[in-house]
């Protein structure tokens, strides 16, 4: 099975992820909007990570890839693409992927732009990574999925969103910590959650995103890959999924056929939060920074409009070395600050200001 | 040799001026050191101004106020060097009258920061560091001097304490300036309850958004009115970055702007009775004091606790008030310093009189930018 | 109404991206910002030099007077580093405990946001430093 599709020929060379030190307890956004005091609890979510005044999605991107580039070792001028999957980017129009390509030495002969599919869009630029460099048009690819989450001041979704980055470089399976086995995407034309293009914060369908959203694609996807590997649950030793809360991915694991005990270990939202786009990703990261060689590895993010991939991971000889390299996820989910609301709201840019004095 | 004597003096109060233009308060100490002067025709007039342009928007103001007082025309500049403006304008009329270029020079320094608010005026200051780079992050000229006065307190083993009292005594000197901005006493305590502005520099360390206009006339006819002569000048480029320089301590250029004037009077340093120092965020005098050599490392404030430097000292310095206390009018404080040595020396107008032949006055652009020394002689 | 410039910050992006600066090859100093000569020797035979992610705070203070673009940002805290062989003054982010501010700390670098120009006009980005957790 390793070598029937193109996939196996690439992998992972290095990985990083990165999430800001501040912390929002739930408690205090329900306090605050007077939502149900339950709700921490029914999300399984204790805190979400907060982005300082000066960060925003390309800079938590870059120390992601930055991370990734230490442990893949690579010279950055044979990166040829920067894909940076986001929803909340600092620019509607000019592509945060350039900024950081220049920031770590990869221009100006490079492929790069910015990809939307909700929280998908930096699985989506893996897919298309895999397909570059199989296909030999390049040797290594850079994906990076980062987020500052919005979402509207006291609707329910801001107990969850949050921000924070994953980057993966592509290349070569001989260089890689994990090859990929096969992957498969499962889209359809589904509204469950959508940001209109000057909005500034997403509406959603509550109920809506569950069943035929997130439920549905990730079924969809991860029944596709395995009716086309053959593979099947227990041939896997972790499963992470997209994790907009503590809860979902548990409840799909059990659709499934998963055990609790392969989810747990890439869950990372009742920690941090929901990072949309780095979310299932950060999960992954959060494996190899933790599996053996051998490991087989489900992945499966979705993201809202609505659409699934999954992903079948090998991990190789090569884990334990690259894994040394970098900084672990671990360091950035437990050395954190907590912060009020009030510090939260300006940095998240909710209080509204005018412009003062300029010359 | 051409000498190049000082014959009148133009000191305008300084203050916020909401009623005066740039022009105005250019003229007007223009006219002040005309009338001092007696009959004297300028053939030259050079302005010393950082922000006319910036914040005036007038980028040609010598012309403008040339037009008004010698209409039939003559030289004029502009001169914009940071903190020296001033002294390098002085510097430029010595070489224009030694040269014979010129023969009467009015040199006047302006500049007015009152017409807009404090956030305007931060900003400006990010001109006077390497703009493309820590004008860019937002690395202002007094946080640079926050981060001088860390590492100079800590060297010498010295607190905020000691730092209080500069701006103390530079309050004490300004009671009796007229033109001096402040002029009422203040307490270590006042300084260190003042906000800070960039730890540990605080609000009483600093001065307050002035306007201003001093002007000097310079010569080379010896008149009735003539109370001094200017006697050597130099101007020396440094680091604008000053964490370049071998000791971030040490600024280079004071060091040899001044000894290259006391070699061009061929002066012993001890003879100097009187200094004008700009003592940016208080600490500027005792970094400019110690680099110029003419004050041991770490000794300043050690010294100015037990009482050293007033008027009567062996050598009185900033008896204006410095910054702190007569003011920080930008490009004109130059100017202000050297009419400040000419009034301190000759007791012109009833200013208080430090009985010396020799006084000079030292500045700095940015932190290291760029020093300027003159050297002044009472006749 | 847009302020800041396109190109006297393109000109200079990479340099605050990568804390580039210049290693001269006859006395071996570095320095930053690049000059085109050394500021010890005078040297004009220089090559790249890029400093190392970690270094060391050496003093701090907290800036409070700031223009209003950046008051978003303040106090800003700025610290004179030692970044391999360079001597640099930079911005500090994530000091959520001055306390921790002494010197001799290992700091690391970071990119982060220097200001943006109100909602309409550029972001400027670039290095600033970070005590390590």
């Amino acid at each position: 099975m390793t070598n029937l599709f193109p996939e196996s020929k690439t992998g992972i060379v290095g990985w990083g992820g990165y999430v800001p030190i501040y912390r929002i307890k739930l408690s205090e956004i329900v306090k605050m909007w007077g939502m149900q005091e339950s709700l921490p609890q029914i999300l399984n979510v204790e805190e979400k990570s907060v982005d300082n005044v000066d960060e925003d999605a390309l800079t938590m991107g870059f120390e992601a890839a930055r991370i990734a580039l230490e442990r893949a070792r690579v010279n950055p001028s044979l990166i040829n693409a920067v894909f940076f999957g986001t929803e909340s980017k600092p620019y509607a129009v000019k592509p945060s992927a350039t900024a950081i390509a220049e920031a770590l030495g990869i221009t100006p002969v490079t492929m790069a732009s910015d990809l939307e599919f909700a929280c998908r869009a930096a699985s989506e630029a893996l897919r298309a990574s895999i397909g570059l460099v199989s296909s030999g048009m390049m040797k290594y690819a850079l994906v990076i999925g980062s987020d500052t989450a919005q979402a509207n001041p006291g609707d329910v979704l801001e107990l969850t969103a949050s921000s924070g980055a994953v980057a993966f470089i592509i290349g070569p399976r001989e260089e890689s910590a994990a090859y990929f086995e096969a992957s498969y995407s499962y889209v359809t034309d589904t509204p469950d959650f959508w940001r209109r293009a000057l909005s500034p914060y997403p509406l959603h369908g509550e109920g809506f995103t569950g069943e035929p959203a997130y439920f549905a694609h990730i079924v969809g996807a991860v029944k596709g890959l395995m009716e086309k590997t053959g593979l099947k649950p227990t041939d896997f030793d972790y499963a992470v999924f997209h994790q907009p809360n503590g809860r979902f991915p548990l409840k799909v694991a059990q659709k499934l056929g998963i055990p609790k005990e392969k989810v747990l270990p890439g869950l990372v939202t009742p920690r941090i939060g929901n990072t949309y786009n780095a979310s299932a990703l950060l999960g992954l990261a959060k494996i190899l920074d933790q599996a053996k060689p051998g490991n087989r590895i489900l992945v499966a993010p979705f993201g809202s409009g609505a659409g699934s991939d999954a992903y079948s991971i090998v991990v190789t000889d090569l884990v334990e070395e690259k894994r040394k390299n970098g900084t672990l996820l671990s360091f950035f989910i437990e050395n954190k600050v907590n912060v009020s609301y009030s510090t939260y709201a300006k940095n998240r840019g909710l209080i509204k200001r005018i412009d003062g004095w300029s010359l | 040799m051409t000498s190049v004597y000082i014959s009148g003096l133009g000191l305008l109060p300084i203050d916020r001026h909401y009623d005066k233009s740039l022009t105005q308060l250019a003229l007007e100490a223009s006219r002040e050191a005309l009338d001092s002067a007696g009959e004297y025709d300028i053939d030259t007039i050079i302005i010393a101004s950082n922000y006319s342009t910036l914040l005036q928007r007038l980028s040609m103001l010598a012309s403008l106020v040339a037009e008004e007082l010698v209409p039939k025309g003559l030289q004029v500049f502009n001169v914009e060097n940071g903190g020296v403006s001033g002294l390098t304008a002085v510097h430029l009329a010595r070489a224009l009258i030694k040269s014979g270029l010129s023969r009467n020079v009015l040199v006047i320094g302006v500049d007015k920061q009152s017409d807009y608010p404090q956030s305007i005026v931060n900003q400006t200051s990010l001109t006077q560091v390497n703009y493309e780079y820590h004008g860019i992050m937002g690395v202002s000229l007094a946080s640079l001097y926050a981060l001088s006065a860390s590492l100079y307190l800590s060297k010498h083993q010295l607190n905020e304490e000691d730092l209080a009292l500069w701006p103390v005594v530079m309050h004490e000197n300004a009671v009796d300036v007229p033109h001096a901005q402040f002029k009422s006493k203040i307490t270590v305590q006042n300084v260190l309850q003042s906000d800070y502005i960039s730890a540990p520099i605080r609000v009483l360390h600093a001065h307050a958004q002035a306007d201003g206009a001093s002007a000097v006339l310079l010569s080379s006819n010896k008149k009735e009115s003539t109370i001094a002569t200017v006697e050597a000048s130099h101007v020396v480029s440094g680091k604008v970055e000053y964490e370049l320089n071998e000791d971030p301590l040490h600024i280079e250029p004071v060091e040899k702007a001044v000894k290259t004037v006391l070699m061009q009077a061929s002066l012993d340093k001890n003879l100097i009775g009187l200094i004008e120092v700009l003592d940016m965020y208080s600490i500027g005098g005792p970094l400019l004091l110690e680099s110029s050599g003419i004050i041991p490392k770490g000794e300043t404030l050690k010294r100015l606790k037990e009482g050293r430097f007033k008027l009567g000292d062996s050598v009185a310095i900033n008896l204006s008030g410095g910054i702190k206390g007569r003011g920080f009018v930008e490009g004109a404080t130059g100017v202000y310093q050297i009419a400040e040595t000419v009034a301190f020396l000759s007791g012109y107008r009833g200013y208080k009189q430090q009985y010396t032949d020799y006084a000079l006055a030292i500045g700095v652009g940015g932190l290291s930018s760029v020093a300027a020394v003159v050297l002044v002689k009472r006749i | 109404m847009a302020k800041l410039s396109i190109s006297i910050f393109w000109r200079v992006r990479k340099h605050l991206y990568t804390l580039e600066g210049r290693k001269c090859l006859e006395c071996g100093r570095a320095h930053f910002p690049p000059k085109n000569s050394c500021p010890y020797c005078g040297s004009t035979k220089l090559v790249e030099y890029y400093p190392p992610k970690k270094g060391k705070l050496l003093v701090w203070t907290k800036l409070y007077e700031t223009c209003d673009d950046r008051s978003a940002y303040r106090p800003i805290y700025i610290g004179l580093l030692q970044l391999g062989e360079l001597r640099v003054v930079l911005p500090l982010t994530d000091i959520y405990d001055e306390g921790k501010l002494k010197p001799g700390i290992d700091v690391e670098l970071v990119l982060r946001r220097y200001v943006e120009d109100s909602d309409t006009g550029l972001i400027y980005y670039g290095l600033k430093a970070r005590p390590i957790l």
